[in-house]
């Protein structure tokens, strides 16, 4: 039977946890922490390594008792086992946090503003670090990603083309070969480089040499997201524009390409942030330059990883400066690179 | 189409490279752990390459990064899919992603100046409990800059890309199978290990296959962290080691023309390993996905 | 208030209950929902159902899709707390204690008070024999004599005859309907007081809804059944009790429920009585 008066009823959630319970579990792990404490005062153990240790022990020895007791031996398994999915968590997730704090609270010591005005042209890696600066790193890197992207990008959209419109025969070995390429270290792709190149040639390294085992690296990273933003433009949009009269390669050039462009983007920048931190290939073929080249086809040139390389061989103290600074430069580039694909990437949907 | 190039090209030609220096040594390329060029009585150059101490330093390096970083990564998955508050999960899987686009160079520099000390430590500690054990034994105590540092530093490279595998097929599980588990009675655990994890086991290996094929062919953060050494060495937590890559890198500075074809050669046999971890990584976890099994 | 329309559900329920006896000395429970409402976020689905199961019988919810019968049943056993932003209000006595008061443990509520589904869930992974005992294995629960169990259950389910030979074989072999008779018996094995059954013959052909009823009906000699159906034949053929749910737009609500045979041929309300002579729905 209907009952107006119904509305007045307050919707509840007695399956969650209560205040009390809440608190009674933070009681449990304060008493953990004093525990710990206690222990590590008394017992020979110490360090870190023992506070966390026994903090996990306690935490969630008293967690299983307490839900054994009140529920029994699955109960307490259960605790058993959420806490240690939950340790597993932060023991992932602590290596993150180290890694970003680290690299600022180290890096922006040795910020100046010659840091981004000067190279190290007149000045050694050595030196304080009011000399010279990254410059022609930073700019040796823009560089690379840019030759890198002109030569894979057209690669990479054909190759994706190929396999999402056309569908060819060659497809299933194409897609297959698409996968095993994004599986190659990247020392092996500057090795090759190097060797097909570079080795009984009389070339040298340079610019485009860094950039092509680059563009070996970032083709199957492109081509990969490409495929998948293509598969989501509707079909109706090709039949649309097949049924005006235009062929195959005209619907896509102008209506399926258009229409997956922030997709396609985001491919991109991926395939960028991809790159924009590999060392290893570089030590094949980009050669060595302290200052700016304009040059792609001659000479060395320098780019940040490399950077941070050589400062982190050289040992002391003022290069050691300058490689976290390096680091801190360059993860500022990925971050900003992958917040862009992230944020194109939810616009489109 | 011109990918198909591309890959060819790279096999075509390091093969071609490394055939020359497969040919002078044979199979004693793979086998042999001696690296280096001497004179004989009459003045000539006799090269001796072996890779073997480069193979087994991969291997072991690779295997603290997969012991250590699977379970990890695996714990991890089950968290976000299970346990995490869905206010916390987004952004959680943010920071797993994150971790992925980190330059190698970075884990490098990290693992040299943050984790060598701490994880100095506690080889240390392994060594005292557990040095019965053949592989942590050291012959003197110098456990600074090991084969151990290493793989820690790898295992953390490799959590990113067995956490999201892992937890792409974990969020896959079969709804109405996890619904019959707890109307029957199950805590989240148990529907965990009697649904959950069966139906994720085999996408779990991909995963780890995956993250194996990118610890093998890491090359910076390893020269980083350890005291690369040509010399075999199996005792992990022992202060000095290398995998094919890094040694490469060493190796390169002062190679002579045929040293260098030797080391294209060894780039050639890790190309070929990765390559056949990765396909084998890549044909499961397609499979898993499909079969929806 | 309504004219009663003979209809031909009317006479099937009561043929069932000059058949079947009501049960003097059951072994079900008590089961009570008072003022239960439910919510999915702020959407307000299920409003003030108030419903006594009587030990021993057969009670069937019916009325048209989305008026909250699959809802309420699922607050029945806890299983509507899984869904994220659910809510509800009200309480739900098991032995006249409230399931969802503090201190409770929900796992233990869920072993008696079991529940079938639409869709056959038994678990591939698992052979037929460790499907039946997956409760017990889910639980760690002991028990002396596994094997009679296991025949125990499969035979209350009326599967035993068709798999005692093929007891180590996956699940996945089994036809649609001998998986929904596998999770019965999967279900009976923990012994439940109670099985709340959401429309679990609707996937099937009508030869294994008709053995299923038959085991329905078996078994509410020893336990307090409630089906949720949209077939309104089989909850003449198969229940004591019907309560109608219906929904105008707003919440669902439980518009009547009495002795099934009555609410075919004589409901109180006019539109429980427009429902069963089909003018809708």
């Amino acid at each position: 039977m209907t009952n107006l008066e119904a509305s007045a009823v307050t919707p509840l959630t007695p399956w969650k946890a209560t205040l009390n319970q809440r608190l009674f579990t933070v009681l449990l792990l304060a008493v953990a922490i004093a525990l710990s404490y206690v222990v590590v005062a008394v017992t020979p153990m110490k360090g870190k390594l023992a506070y966390a240790f026994l903090f996990m022990l306690f935490s969630v020895g008293f967690q299983a008792t307490h839900a054994g007791i009140k529920r029994g031996r699955t109960a307490a398994v259960d605790a058993i086992a959420g806490s240690i999915a939950v340790a597993g968590a932060v023991l992932v997730f602590t290596p993150v946090i180290s890694l970003i704090f680290t690299t600022i609270i180290r890096g922006s010591k040795g910020l100046r503003v010659n840091t981004f005005t000067q190279t190290m042209e007149h000045a050694a890696m050595t030196d304080p670090i009011s000399q010279g600066g990254l410059l022609h790193s930073l700019i040796g890197t823009l560089y690379l990603i840019l030759i890198a992207t002109v030569i894979s990008l057209p690669l990479a959209l054909l190759t994706a083309l190929y396999l999402t419109e056309i569908k060819g025969r060659a497809a299933g070995f194409i897609q297959f070969l698409v996968q095993a390429m994004s599986g190659v270290p990247s020392i092996v792709a500057g090795v090759f480089i190097y060797a097909a190149l570079l080795l009984t040639t009389s070339l040298h390294g340079s610019t485009i040499m860094g950039a092509l085992p680059l563009a070996i690296l970032m083709i199957p990273t492109v081509t990969r997201t490409a495929q998948e933003v293509l598969l989501l433009v509707p079909q109706d949009l090709r039949e649309a524009g097949v049924a005006l009269g235009a062929t195959q390669w005209k619907t896509v050039a102008t209506i399926v390409v258009p229409a997956a462009r922030s997709g396609l983007i985001t491919a991109v920048i991926l395939g960028i942030a991809r790159i924009a931190g590999e060392t290893a290939p570089l030590l094949f073929t980009l050669g060595v330059s302290d200052k700016i080249n304009w040059n792609p086809l001659n000479g060395g040139q320098s780019a940040l990883p490399y950077y941070v390389w050589s400062g982190l061989g050289l040992g002391s103290p003022e290069a050691i400066q300058r490689a976290w600074t390096g680091i801190l430069v360059l993860l500022m580039i990925v971050l900003v690179l992958f917040t862009a694909a992230r944020i194109l990437g939810r616009e489109k949907k | 189409m011109s990918s198909l190039v591309i890959l060819s090209l790279i096999g075509i030609f390091l093969a071609y490279r490394g055939f020359e220096t497969f040919r002078s040594q044979g199979i004693h390329f793979l086998t042999s752990p001696d690296w280096l060029s001497e004179t004989d009585a009459s003045g000539k150059v006799i090269y001796k390459f072996g890779m073997s101490a480069m193979l087994i330093g991969t291997l072991l390096i690779s295997i603290v990064a997969v012991i250590v970083g699977v379970p990890l990564s695996v714990l991890a998955a089950l968290f976000l899919t299970f346990y995490a508050p869905n206010s916390l999960k987004k952004f959680f899987v943010t920071i797993v992603d994150v971790m992925a686009a980190f330059p190698s160079i970075l884990y490098g520099l990290w693992g040299f100046f943050v984790l060598s000390p701490m994880a100095e430590y506690w080889a240390k500690l392994i060594n005292k409990y557990f040095g019965w054990f053949p592989a942590f034994h050291v012959d003197d105590p110098s456990f600074n800059s090991s084969p151990f540092i290493a793989g820690l530093v790898l295992s953390i490279m490799i959590i990113p890309i067995v956490t999201s595998v892992s937890r792409e097929i974990f969020s896959q599980t079969p709804l109405d199978r996890i619904q019959a588990a707890y109307a029957l009675g199950a805590t989240r655990w148990a529907m965990i290990r009697t649904v959950a994890l069966p139906f994720g086991a085999s996408g779990i290996v991909g995963g780890a296959m995956l993250g194996l094929g990118r610890a093998l062919g890491e090359t910076v953060a390893v020269y980083s962290v350890l005291n690369i050494v040509y010399k075999i060495n199996w005792h992990v937590l022992y202060g000095f080691g290398g995998n094919v890559a890094s040694m490469i890198v060493s190796k390169w500075g002062e190679a002579s023309f045929t040293e260098a074809k030797a080391l294209l050669a060894a780039g050639l046999v890790l190309f070929i390993m990765t390559l056949l971890v990765n396909m084998g990584a890549n044909s499961i976890v397609t499979r898993t996905i499909k079969s929806g099994r | 208030m309504s004219t009663s329309t003979p209809s031909v559900l009317s006479s099937v329920a009561q043929n069932r209950a000059a058949h079947h006896e009501a049960n003097s000395a059951p072994m079900g429970s008590g089961l009570e929902a008072r003022g239960v409402h439910a919510w999915f976020g702020k959407h307000h689905a299920l409003e003030n159902v108030s419903l006594d199961f009587n030990p021993g019988t057969v009670t069937a919810l019916i009325g048209p899709s989305g008026c909250g019968k699959s809802t309420f049943i699922r607050t029945l056993n806890r299983m509507h707390e899984f869904i994220p932003s659910a809510a509800m209000a009200g309480e739900v006595l098991l032995d006249g204690k409230d399931i969802y008061s503090s201190g409770i443990d929900v796992t233990q509520i869920r072993l008696k008070i079991g529940m079938v589904f639409q869709k056959p869930n038994p678990f591939p992974s698992m052979t037929i024999g460790q499907n039946v005992l997956a409760g017990l294995k889910l639980a760690q629960l002991k028990h002396d004599n596994k094997e009679e169990l296991l025949e125990q259950s499969l035979t209350r389910a009326g599967l035993w005859n068709e798999v005692k030979d093929r007891l180590d074989v996956s699940a996945g072999g089994l036809s649609g309907g001998q998986q929904q008779r596998l999770c019965i018996a999967r279900s009976l094995a923990v012994n439940p007081k109670v099985l709340l059954m959401d429309e679990p013959c609707s996937a099937l052909d009508p030869g294994s809804t008709l053995r299923i009823e038959d085991t329905i009906s078996e078994l509410s000699k020893t336990m307090t059944i409630v089906i949720v159906t949209h077939n309104m034949q089989q909850a003449a053929r198969v229940s004591d009790y019907t309560a109608f749910f219906l929904s105008d737009g707003g919440p669902g609500q439980m518009i009547e429920v009495g002795p099934t045979s009555e609410m075919f041929s004589r409901p109180r309300d006019q539109r429980t009585e427009n429902y069963v002579s089909g003018r809708f729905g």
